[in-house]
């Protein structure tokens, strides 16, 4: 049952995840920033270094 | 009254950020700017609100009758993680002017430890349902509160004549940690 259950919320999840990305932003919303001034978790995708790596 | 007083509680006494130390990487690292801060803090109430009735539902309706109980930690993470997934393609879709405010922050909150504390919480503690939305709405609520008036002082911090070693992150924390020594001083309000 634990091991159904499991499956069950990952099958959500990603079928979430994948509608989330297919699903395109509004107008005017293409490139907007959190505004966050970043730390040391350098695999967060809001870090500003991979912001500046991309400006590069 | 019982309910006027948790949520006092929750909003100041045992505020998440100053008391619990929960949800501090938000609070350093999008409080540069207020406005900035109260659109995170928006977005967080939100998605807390919604995560801890979802959870606390699923909870006891889903994973004690099914005798699964022990497999909370990992329900609640894969349930908030998929909550913001739906939400933000939600906002994509029906409300572009809250996505544009709001929609930026909600992949920061996934990670956000405040809104799985608030869910294991409350199941802990052995909320009914309306303690549990009640909670879902004070600890959010404290946080955009903490969150907006440190990113006030911060703001002002910019402008102050702040020793070379301490501008940045050293004063921020020194900040915070006065913060805290004064919701501290609540303590025994409620």
């Amino acid at each position: 049952m634990a091991v159904f259950w499991m499956a069950i919320l990952v099958f959500l999840y990603i079928g979430l995840y994948v509608a989330n990305k297919k699903t395109p932003k509004p107008e005017g919303c293409e490139n907007l920033e959190a505004g966050c001034e970043g730390c040391q978790l350098y695999d967060c995708t809001h870090n500003p270094v991979h912001h500046e790596e991309e400006k590069r | 009254m019982e309910l006027f007083a948790l949520f006092i509680s929750l909003l100041l006494i045992n505020n998440v950020v100053l008391s619990k130390f929960l949800a501090v990487c938000p609070l350093l690292g999008v409080s540069k700017n207020s406005k900035n801060a109260l659109s995170m803090g928006i977005a967080v109430t939100f998605v807390i609100f919604v995560a801890a009735v979802i959870t606390w539902l699923l909870y006891y309706y889903v994973l004690v009758p099914l005798n699964i109980a022990y497999m909370d930690l990992i329900t609640f993470i894969l349930v908030i993680a998929s909550l913001v997934q739906f939400v933000e393609m939600f906002l994509k879709k029906t409300s572009p002017a809250i996505y544009k405010a709001m929609g930026v922050y909600l992949p920061l909150i996934t990670t956000n430890c405040a809104v799985l504390g608030v869910a294991l919480d409350n199941i802990t503690a052995g909320y009914n349902f309306v303690e549990a939305m009640v909670a879902g709405l004070a600890v959010p609520l404290g946080f955009t509160l903490v969150i907006y008036i440190f990113a006030t002082i911060r703001e002002r911090l910019e402008l102050a004549t702040t020793p070379e070693g301490f501008k940045g992150v050293p004063i921020a924390l020194i900040t915070a940690a006065i913060m805290a020594c004064a919701i501290n001083g609540l303590t025994g309000l409620v």
